[in-house]
C-alpha cells in the first residue's frame, strides 16, 4: 500500500497543478507544439523500427534453444539495466563521429531515434519473446508437417496469433521511448525542432518557463498512461 | 582549495554539488539544504535571494571568468569569423545556461552585420545543457568548435585548440558565492571568506579565473 501511494501520489500532485495554468494556451506555444511534434514523429519511427526487426528476433529467440540464443537473449535485455546516459555515451562511442564507425548522425534526428530504439526495443523484445514462448508448439508441428516452412510459420500463424501481445509489447515501448532523455541528451544532442523532445524540454522548461515544463510533463505523463494501460489491455486480452 | 581549507578547518568537512548554475538554484528553490551557493552569473544568484536562501547583503563577487572558443583539432576554425563559415559545426549552452547566456550576448557583440549572427546561428548543432557538455562534445570531435568559458579550455590541456575572442569585445562572467541562511552559517561564511581570501584567490587564478573586481 505505501508504495503504490508513493507511485500515484506525484502523477495526482503534477495533474492537480494544471488547474493554475491554462494547459492549452501553454501547450499551443511553438516550442511545445514542437517538442510535442518531434517526440510523436520519432517514437512512431522507433516502435516502427522496433516492430520490424523485433518481432522475427524475438520468433527465433523464443524457437533456438542454443546457448547462444540465451546469451543473445541477455544482451538484448542489458539496455533496461542500462543508465540512459551510459546508453548515450555507448552510442556516441559506437555511432559518433569519431567513433568506431565513423558515422554523421550525432545532432540529427535519426540519432533521436537510434536512441530511443536502444532504450526501448529491449521492452518489445521482452513482451514478444515471451508471448511466441507461449505458443502451442505442435500446433507449429502440424504446420510444419503440412509444408509450411519457417518464413510462414512465423508470417502466418506465430504473428496474427501473438498480434495483441506483440501490439501490447509495442505501446509499452512507444512509451519508454517518449520518456528517454539521457541517451538522447548525449547522442543527439538538444535543438528545437530538431533532437529537442518533450523530457529535453521540460528540463529547460525549468528555467524557461515552469508553466511549459509542467504542461509537457502532464502530457507525457499522459503518454505513458496510454501506452501502459493499453499494454497491459492487450497482453491480458492475449491470454 | 577544499583540501587547504579543511586542513586548517579541522571540524569542517567539505561536500560540493557541481552543476549548471540553473539547475542549482533551482534546487535551492525548492528545499535543497545548502550552506554555500557559487553561482555563474547574477541571475540564478538572484534566484536563491528570492527563494529567502540567502541574504543580499552576503553576496559577493568571487571572480570573473571569459568565454573561448575550444577547436577539435582537425577543424579548420582559426577565428571567430570562421563561425559563419558553411559546414562549420558549432556547440552552444542553452541560453536559460548562464554560459549559454554569455555566449549570446558575446555573439551580439561580434554580429556587426545580421548576417553574420544568421550564418552563425544556422551553424548550431546543439544547446546543450551545461557548458561541460559543451567542451565534452568538441573533446569529441562531434562539434567542431564550441563555447565555453576559459577555465574549461584550460582544463582540457593540450587535446584542443584555443581561440581567444577580441578582449575588447568579449564578455566577461561575474561569479557570485553567499553562505546560505541555515544550522551552519557560521563554517559557511568561514568558507566563503577563505574564498575571498588571497590563498582562495591564488588557486582561483591557477585554473584560469579572473580577480574579482572590488566594487561589490
Amino acid at each position: 500500500m505505501p508504495l503504490a501511494l508513493f507511485l500515484s501520489f506525484p502523477l495526482l500532485a503534477l495533474v492537480s497543478e494544471a488547474r493554475s495554468f491554462n494547459l492549452l494556451h501553454e501547450l499551443s506555444q511553438p516550442s511545445a507544439v514542437q517538442a510535442v511534434l518531434l517526440t510523436l514523429g520519432t517514437t512512431v519511427c522507433s516502435v516502427l523500427l522496433c516492430a520490424l526487426f523485433g518481432t522475427p528476433l524475438s520468433f527465433w529467440l523464443a524457437r533456438t534453444e542454443t546457448r547462444f540464443a540465451r546469451f543473445l537473449e541477455l544482451l538484448m535485455e542489458l539496455p533496461i539495466a542500462l543508465p540512459p546516459a551510459a546508453a548515450g555515451v555507448a552510442l556516441l562511442l559506437a555511432f559518433g563521429r569519431h567513433g568506431h564507425l565513423g558515422l554523421n548522425v550525432s545532432f540529427t534526428v535519426f540519432a533521436v531515434i537510434l536512441a530511443q530504439v536502444f532504450v526501448a526495443s529491449p521492452f518489445f523484445l521482452k513482451a514478444a519473446t515471451n508471448a511466441f514462448r507461449d505458443q502451442s508448439r505442435e500446433m507449429f508441428g502440424v504446420a510444419e508437417t503440412d509444408g509450411a516452412n519457417e518464413w510462414e510459420r512465423f508470417w502466418k500463424l506465430a504473428v496474427p496469433i501473438g498480434w495483441r501481445s506483440l501490439m501490447g509489447g509495442l505501446a509499452i515501448t512507444w512509451a519508454r521511448a517518449a520518456g528517454e532523455f539521457g541517451a538522447t541528451i548525449i547522442f543527439a544532442g538538444n535543438f528545437p525542432g530538431r533532437t529537442e523532445t518533450m523530457p529535453l524540454a521540460i528540463y529547460l522548461g525549468f528555467e524557461r518557463d515552469l508553466n511549459q515544463a509542467n504542461a509537457l510533463a502532464i502530457v507525457l505523463s499522459g503518454c505513458a498512461v496510454v501506452g501502459l494501460g493499453l499494454g497491459k489491455v492487450l497482453t491480458s486480452a492475449a491470454r | 582549495m577544499a583540501e587547504r581549507f579543511e586542513f586548517s578547518h579541522t571540524d569542517t568537512k567539505l561536500t560540493f554539488n557541481f552543476g549548471g548554475s540553473q539547475q542549482l538554484a533551482q534546487s535551492i528553490r525548492a528545499g535543497a539544504p545548502a550552506d554555500v551557493f557559487a553561482s555563474a552569473d547574477e541571475k540564478q544568484m538572484k534566484v536563491a535571494v528570492d527563494a529567502g536562501s540567502v541574504s543580499e547583503r552576503n553576496v559577493r563577487e568571487f571572480a570573473q571568468n571569459q568565454l573561448v572558443l575550444v577547436v577539435y583539432p582537425g577543424s579548420k576554425v582559426k577565428s571567430f569569423e570562421d563561425l559563419a563559415k558553411p559546414g562549420v559545426r558549432i556547440v552552444m549552452a542553452a541560453k536559460e545556461v548562464p554560459a549559454g547566456k554569455y555566449s549570446f550576448a558575446l555573439l551580439d557583440k561580434l554580429s556587426d552585420k545580421a548576417s553574420f549572427r544568421q550564418s552563425v546561428m544556422k551553424n548550431v548543432v546543439s544547446y546543450e545543457l551545461d557548458v561541460r557538455s559543451v567542451l565534452r562534445k568538441v573533446q569529441l570531435g562531434e562539434g567542431d568548435v564550441g563555447f565555453v568559458y576559459r577555465t574549461d579550455a584550460k582544463s582540457a590541456g593540450r587535446k584542443i585548440r584555443v581561440v581567444d575572442f577580441p578582449s575588447d569585445l568579449n564578455v566577461t562572467a561575474h561569479y557570485y558565492i553567499a553562505p546560505c541562511k541555515g544550522k551552519n552559517g557560521v563554517d559557511a561564511s568561514a568558507f566563503v571568506d577563505y574564498v575571498l581570501s588571497p590563498a582562495g584567490q591564488a588557486a582561483l587564478g591557477a585554473h584560469g579565473f579572473m580577480a574579482h573586481s572590488h566594487a561589490k
